[in-house]
């Protein structure tokens, strides 16, 4: 996994151009796709692949190569969550890292187009100026903020400076 | 004038020796008939008058005169000639001109054989005929009837239209009634520049060399009067030009006033926009940090949870801190064999000790997966991200964002707010600016102005001062003193001869109205009148609500207003026309004069016909009428107990008509 060319295509293509050139919320496509996966997965989303045009933008596996260590622990964090009622052992946690019956990367890619489905949906589409935008972004990580880390006395315990 | 008769040999279609045509000289039948359709020869007949008396023809077709049909019947050496002589009555003597053009073939071609000749005669008291010189003959013929007057009356259908709206018809008017003479003597008298005039000449006679200096004087007086004139001309140029900057001026400041807010609103205007300007800016950069701190910081911050989560699963199956580290499994192994801890406690299978040492030998067994979750642990423990960093410095940015947005909102309104009020003003900077262009202008007008009246009051007491020198130069001898005294005398004459020449014209404009209108209302029943201006032009003006006003004229009406003219014309030429102003006038002596028309009805209607054909006769000498039967068809009902002889044009060939009188039937 993450040794090959990646490609979006269709809408997903379209979206994370549009995020990267166009709203400029995201320096690259790779952070599109790591930024998707982690939505997708926080919002249950998942998705498939979009053939509906013949719009395609590539993740080159040089890329990867170059984020290795961050794709894998993504990866791995994410195979965790997913099987967590599994983990009663830290030989399970062993088993589901180092297998791939457990998740694969097409799993992976599922909640990758699930995150970026639900990005676009809810925050990007629909604002008219660029201030709109980030009024919706902003409200985005307020209620994330709120609905996940709770108040800023618990963001102080969960702080690791 | 009376015309007695006309005679064709070989002139266009009148091929041979035609027999004379007669008019009619009976005073109470004075008209003659001749009746021909189109391309009879109508036409020709009367440019035979015209040819006859002034050597000149105007045929639309080749202007070949030589019959046709004479000139293919000749060979190569024959010659043949053309003949018109045309016998009249002025001032009761009887004159005949006759004009000859002799034609010879040669290669098959004709052509005119030496000049033209034109011989004249008058019969005298005794009966016998005496020749005219042949170089007073064209004076001779001019006076019985001058050539710019033989459009009134030898004329064609077409001339009649305009008859009346002639260019020259002011100066032919003139000669007709006698005012020319007049012009005549004035024009004789003339003025110091006509060299060849009577004043003239008398100015030559001036010893203007006497005191050499006088030519120069004379010079410089000219060219001071020219400097003085040029002045003047400037001056009235540059009070137009004052008027038309002041009143832009006023324009100016007439705007301003009404436009008094707009310069201060525009500022204002100007400077919200500088604002936004800025504003947006500062947007920009704040948006763009926001944008920032997202791109670096999101990752982790949605990150942060499923972290959370992991730790807990880790910390759930794996007590790192229960564990006792550095402890090898063969260790362990050994206690429980020995069922005693090195603490000395008990080791027995099945209690708790024996229970904790089995897990940790369970555990060192997970050593790999062990290292893995530390890994993972670790990994999550040592990710770097403050969110309250983060969540402060997005706030912050977007609490920019925010105050500006609203800034940006209350500075659009308002100047919008401005805009629509100054909206369809006009900008009032550019009429200042306009202002002081036009009062630099008027500035350099008025100065103009200032040095044109010094430099006219210089030159007129120069010019005062240079005639005094002038005239005391001329004056000097007694020569000079004579001839002024003629010149004066001169001066006098004329002036006295222009009085007459006015007082002479209106009368005559009067009268010839007068006639021309009685004319016309015998001709025309209706609500027209005849107006005659100055130069003799004729309108007829029609009544309407009890005023008059000029209306465009028919084709029909329009020929009875000009036959109309031409009656009144004719019959006032008849008349001695005396002043009435004065004992010692002038006697302006007129000779009446016939009418020769070429298919003149051919525009009228049959009622108009009839109208002219009424009165024509009463107020001609003599009408020769030269018609198409249809149109006198229409006019034989007036005019045939007038008619004294009556001829019809026969057409042999397409290039030989004959004359044929006819008997006058009532």
């Amino acid at each position: 996994m993450f040794s090959k060319d990646f490609f979006f295509y269709g809408r997903h293509a379209t979206y994370a151009k549009y995020l990267r050139d166009e709203v400029n919320l995201l320096n690259s496509i790779y952070d599109v796709y790591m930024l998707s996966a982690i939505l997708g997965f926080l919002h249950n989303k998942k998705g498939v692949e979009d053939k509906s045009s013949n719009d395609q933008i590539k993740i080159g596996h040089d890329t990867f190569r170059n984020h290795k260590d961050e794709c894998l622990f993504l990866y791995n964090i994410l195979s965790l969550l997913v099987n967590k009622n599994k983990i009663n052992t830290s030989k399970d946690i062993e088993d589901i890292i180092n297998s791939n019956s457990y998740f694969s990367i097409n799993v992976f890619n599922e909640y990758v187009y699930g995150g970026l489905n639900w990005l676009f949906e809810k925050v990007i589409n629909g604002y008219n100026h660029n201030d709109e935008l980030i009024d919706k972004v902003y409200f985005n990580i307020n209620e994330f903020i709120e609905d996940n880390l709770l108040t800023e006395e618990d963001l102080e315990n969960r702080l690791i400076s | 004038m009376l015309i007695k008769s006309l005679k064709l040999k070989n002139f266009r279609q009148y091929k041979g020796d035609q027999p004379d045509i007669n008019f009619s000289c009976n005073p109470d039948k004075n008209v003659t008939i001749i009746i021909g359709n189109n391309t009879y020869g109508k036409t020709t007949l009367l440019q035979a008058f015209i040819w006859c008396l002034y050597g000149k023809a105007d045929f639309k077709s080749e202007n070949q005169l030589l019959n046709t049909e004479i000139e293919f019947a000749m060979d190569n050496g024959d010659t043949e000639e053309i003949r018109v002589s045309l016998s009249l009555i002025h001032k009761n003597i009887k004159y005949e001109i006759i004009r000859l053009q002799e034609y010879i073939k040669r290669n098959n071609r004709v052509y005119p054989k030496g000049e033209v000749t034109l011989e004249m005669s008058y019969e005298k008291a005794d009966g016998q005929k005496d020749l005219i010189k042949n170089e007073d003959i064209n004076d001779k013929i001019n006076e019985i009837l001058p050539e710019d007057l033989s459009d009134y009356f030898f004329f064609d259908a077409e001339r009649i239209q305009t008859i009346s709206s002639k260019k020259d018809v002011n100066s032919s008017v003139k000669g007709i009634l006698g005012l020319t003479v007049l012009e005549n003597i004035i024009d004789h008298i003339g003025h110091k520049n006509k060299k060849n005039s009577v004043i003239g000449k008398f100015e030559k006679m001036l010893d203007k060399k006497r005191g050499s200096n006088a030519q120069k004087i004379y010079d410089e007086i000219s060219q001071l009067k020219k400097d003085l004139v040029e002045l003047s001309d400037e001056e009235k140029d540059l009070e137009k030009k004052s008027l038309d900057v002041s009143n832009l001026i006023k324009d100016n400041e007439f705007k301003i006033r009404e436009n008094k807010n707009v310069f201060e609103l525009q500022e204002r205007v100007n400077k919200l926009d500088k604002k936004l300007y800025d504003n947006e800016e500062k947007l920009n950069y704040h948006v763009d940090h926001f944008k920032g701190l997202f791109k670096k910081h999101s990752k982790k911050l949605y990150t942060v949870p499923l972290y959370n989560q992991v730790l807990e699963i880790i910390n759930s199956v794996y007590d790192e801190d229960n564990e006792v580290m550095s402890f090898s499994q063969d260790l362990i192994l050994e206690i429980i064999n020995k069922g005693e801890c090195i603490c000395g406690n008990r080791i027995v299978e099945g209690d708790k000790a024996h229970t904790v040492l089995k897990n940790e030998i369970q555990k060192l067994k997970n050593k790999y997966a062990r290292k893995k979750i530390i890994g993972i642990k670790n990994s999550i423990l040592n990710s770097k991200f403050d969110i309250n960093q983060f969540w402060d410095s997005i706030k912050e940015d977007y609490k920019k964002t925010d105050e500006i947005r609203n800034d940006l909102l209350l500075i659009e309104n308002e100047s919008d707010d401005i805009k629509k009020e100054i909206e369809g003003k006009l900008d009032t900077a550019s009429f200042y600016k306009n202002i002081r262009i036009y009062k630099n202008k008027l500035k350099d007008i008025d100065k103009r102005l200032k040095q044109i009246e010094n430099d006219r009051a210089k030159f007129q007491v120069n010019l005062d001062h240079k005639s005094k020198e002038y005239d005391e130069h001329i004056l000097i001898n007694d020569n000079n003193r004579k001839v002024n005294e003629y010149i004066r005398y001169a001066n006098e004459l004329q002036n006295w001869v222009k009085v007459k020449y006015r007082d002479k014209s209106l009368v005559i404009k009067n009268k010839l109205e007068l006639e021309v209108s009685k004319i016309f209302n015998e001709m025309y029943h209706g609500e027209r009148i005849v107006k005659i201006d100055e130069n003799y032009n004729t309108q007829l003006i029609a009544s309407h609500n009890g005023q008059y006003v000029k209306v465009d004229e028919s084709t029909g009406l329009d020929t009875v207003k000009n036959f109309a003219f031409i009656g009144g014309l004719v019959e006032l030429a008849k008349d001695k026309i005396i002043s009435d102003l004065s004992l010692d006038s002038l006697e302006l002596n007129n000779e009446p004069y016939p009418l020769v028309m070429d298919a003149p009805f051919s525009n009228a209607d049959s009622i108009h016909v009839s109208s002219i054909s009424k009165v024509l006769p009463k107020v001609v000498e003599q009408v020769i009428i030269i018609v198409m039967q249809k149109d006198w068809n229409h006019a034989k009902t007036e005019l045939y107990d007038k008619v004294g002889k009556y001829y019809r044009l026969k057409k042999i060939t397409e290039t030989h008509t004959e004359m044929e009188e006819l008997e006058i039937v009532q």
